[in-house]
This record gives structure tokens, sequence and C-alpha cells, in this order.
């Protein structure tokens, strides 16, 4: 079975079969979300916990004139909600992006996973460190970027990620953000991203099949979007408690 | 709701919106056009010390029905 959380996580620290079979349990009845609906509001205090495991969603703020801000995208093993067991309350709303599938979790299994499995606790705030860390890009990128280079980082990050999931096939991966998204995400107006999306088709970085997105060539976008991965933590860090073997050389550590 | 397209002109350069949006209303025109420009001027500016982007909007046929532009002057001042 095709899991994304654990695929997801198993980035993040060895897991045992154990703890893999209740990662598996876990995606139990996948409930069927149509686009451009929400799936939680800001001030909600849900009683579950939502994990994406088809689609895309993304985080968003509204401002007081009806602007949005989109501060996140979520893809297929992300969670929506998970620190709303700690923090109590939304402080911003999840939307979809596309048709998703969201599996619906008590809060009791995840404090029965986070207070039994210190594997997985570990995994679960891993996931939120790297969501702290991809946050922290988007700011830079909000402030200081201009529009091209910051949306040509946006499609470098939405193509790494998807691909540490499997989503991406000959450089290619759907995108299903109109206009309107991109330029919430990234914080400009519809015409700016217009423009800006012809940009890079025009330049010969990325061409456009209806929402998929095909890369011409990832190092020519990479440098064109002054984009470094480091923010996605996508290579584990060489840790003996993780089960990892270090091959010393001469005193020297080699990575995998 | 009505299409309109909103071509740029930066500096020499005409960009042609092949997408279009769509309007409500003369009001959500004007709002989309004016709200574009400093954000556009912003990546472009300053390079060089005459500059101007403009927004044409076009309606489904083709009439262009509104414009604004933003245009920097600079220089030092004459002694």
């Amino acid at each position: 079975m095709y899991n994304p959380l654990l695929r997801k996580l198993s980035r993040a620290i060895d897991l045992t079969a154990e703890d893999e079979k209740l990662l598996n349990d876990v995606i139990g009845v996948q409930r069927g979300v149509e686009a451009r609906q929400d799936i939680i509001q800001e001030g909600d205090r849900p009683e579950e916990v939502h994990l994406i495991v088809q689609g895309f969603a993304c985080r968003y703020k509204l401002l007081p004139n009806g602007e949005r801000q989109i501060v996140a995208i979520l893809i297929p093993g992300d969670f929506c909600d998970l620190h709303v067991a700690i923090l109590g309350e939304m402080d911003h709303g999840i939307a979809t992006l596309s048709r998703c599938k969201v599996v619906h979790i008590p809060r009791k299994t995840i404090d029965e996973l986070t207070r039994n499995h210190p594997r997985i606790t570990h995994a679960l705030w891993w996931a939120t460190l790297v969501d702290e860390a991809i946050l922290r890009e988007w700011i830079t990128n909000l402030g200081r970027k201009p529009a091209d280079r910051h949306i040509a980082s946006l499609m470098c990050e939405m193509y790494l990620r998807l691909k540490s999931i499997g989503l991406v096939s000959d450089h290619t991966f759907e995108l299903p953000m109109t206009q309107q998204e991109v330029a919430d995400a990234v914080g400009i107006s519809i015409v700016h991203a217009n423009r800006m999306l012809a940009e890079l088709r025009d330049r010969g970085l990325v061409t456009f099949q209806g929402r998929r997105v095909r890369i011409t060539d990832i190092d020519e976008l990479v440098a064109f979007a002054g984009f470094n991965k480091n923010y996605l933590h996508l290579r584990r860090r060489n840790n003996p408690e993780n089960g990892q073997r270090i091959v010393h050389d001469q005193g020297r550590e080699q990575g995998s | 709701m009505p299409l309109y397209y909103f071509d740029v002109l930066d500096g020499e350069r005409f960009i042609r919106d092949d997408t279009g949006h769509e309007c409500a209303d003369a009001a959500a025109v004007r709002r989309a056009a004016i709200e574009s420009l400093p954000g556009m001027a912003s990546d472009v500016m300053p390079d060089g010390d005459r500059h101007s982007i403009a927004v044409k909007v076009r309606d489904e046929d083709g009439v262009y029905v509104y414009e604004a532009a933003l245009t920097l002057n600079a220089g030092p001042v004459d002694r």
C-alpha cells in the first residue's frame, strides 16, 4: 500500500516494522473533499486530526479586505492540524486546491502514538520542524525575492517535495493552482502572477500542460530561482542513534 | 462575469495577456490594474533613471477600456 505519511516520516528516523504497521493502520477511512473547499477554518477546535493522503491543499489566512495569503502548500502525507492537539485552536484555515482524500484520525490515536512510540513522536516532531523551516524560506522569499525568482523557487520546492513522495515523473508534476492561488501564495497581484508565469515559460524554464508543470532543466531553474534546498531537509542527518551507519574515512564522515 | 485582458508595457517591452481575468465591473478593472503596478514596478526598478510601467486593459472584443501607469524619473538636481 502506498502510504505517503510513512514515506515522509521514514526520512526522519529509522522506523521499526512495528512503527510502520502503526502508521499504516492510521490510514483508515478516507473521505473525499472537492476542490476549493475548506477542510478546516480559522477558529475551529477540531476533535480529529486531518491527514492528506491524496491531492493538494493549502494553509491560508484571510485579511479584513477579503484578500488571502496562502502560507503553505500541503501534499499527500502532510497533516493539516497535528499541532492543534497542543495549541487547541486553529489560527489559520486549510482549504483544498484540488480534489483531496483526507483521513480523519481521532485525537486519542495520536495521543496513544505519541505516548507509547518515541520513534514516531520523533518523526512527527521532525515533520513539524521541517514545516517551520519551509515557513522561514517563505518569509525570506516574500520579503526579498523578486516575483519571477519567487515563483521559480516555489516550483523548485514543489518539485522536490513531490519527488520525495514519488509524485514526479519525467520532471513533470501536478500543481493544481489557479493564477489567483499562485498570486496568493507569492503575495502579488494576479496580473503580476500571470506575467511571471508567462515569463518562466518564455525563458524555457518550465512548460505548462493544464495543471501539470514540466521543468525543462531543474539545475537551470534552481540557479534562476536562487534556490537552496537545504531547508527541505531531504537528507537524513547522520546520527548513530538513527541506526544509520557512518563510514569513516581517515576521520571524515561519509554521508549517504 | 466578463473577461478582461491586462496587457503590460514594461519600458519598451509589450507583454500580452493571453489568459484574461474575470472582473465584475469597472471598479474591479480599475482596482486590478492599479494594484498590479507597485509590485511589478518594484521588481523592475530601479534599472535606470527613467522607467515607465503601464497596464492597458482590453475587453473581450479587443477594445482597450482602461490604462494605468507608474513612472520613475530620477536624477541629480542641476546646480
